[in-house]
């Protein structure tokens, strides 16, 4: 069955409130913990090769 | 081949972002951009290189990691560029921690050919892409 788009957008959006809190008040946060090198072919595939892990 | 150096999150972020990827598959939001499906780990890319060494790159990250400290990364949206590659992504605040360690990547591999110039970068973190079918 072919979903539109839109729909697609709505539902990813409504997804991502569902997972994800952000409010002005009260933002989500994620900590930037390491580097990693990757090797990729769009669409393809990803190979994350190394992590380089950043100071506590 | 191509390589990215791309900036990884903590355990936490990553597990609610991934069960964002999760869920998008099971929704069958894109045809073929899925992350899951690409198996990527939620990230922000620095940098793109069509050649690269990565000996080298291993060498200078390990040295260049090790004068960095972890740091935190506001999200305070998400948005959506509608582009052929139409593309989901939270949008990371451009802190001064985040326009630098992508400046120094940049600085620190400019021996590369690169078109990911901090003078143009967008920082984002991509949820899924083809959210459209090319017309």
């Amino acid at each position: 069955m072919h979903v539109s788009p839109k729909k697609k957008i709505a539902k990813a959006i409504e997804i991502i409130k569902e997972e994800i809190v952000i409010t002005e008040e009260n933002p989500f946060y994620i900590t930037g913990h390491s580097i990693s090198i990757v090797e990729f072919e769009l669409l393809k595939y990803a190979e994350f090769l190394y992590d380089f892990k950043l100071k506590e | 081949m191509r390589y990215a150096i791309v900036l990884l999150f903590d355990k936490k972020s990553s597990d609610t972002i991934f069960r964002v990827f999760k869920r998008f598959k099971e929704k069958k939001i894109s045809h073929k951009g899925l992350m899951n499906d690409l198996k990527i780990k939620p990230h922000i890319t620095l940098s793109v290189y069509d050649s690269f060494d990565v000996e080298l790159a291993k060498e200078r990250l390990n040295q260049f990691c090790r004068n960095y400290n972890k740091f935190k990364i506001q999200i305070s949206s998400f948005g959506y560029f509608p582009s052929e590659k139409s593309v989901l992504f939270l949008n990371p605040k451009a802190s001064n921690e985040l326009l630098e360690i992508q400046q120094n990547v940049f600085e620190l591999f400019e021996d590369f050919e690169t078109e990911w110039n901090p003078k143009t970068w967008v920082p984002h973190c991509t949820l899924c892409m083809y959210l459209q079918k090319k017309k």
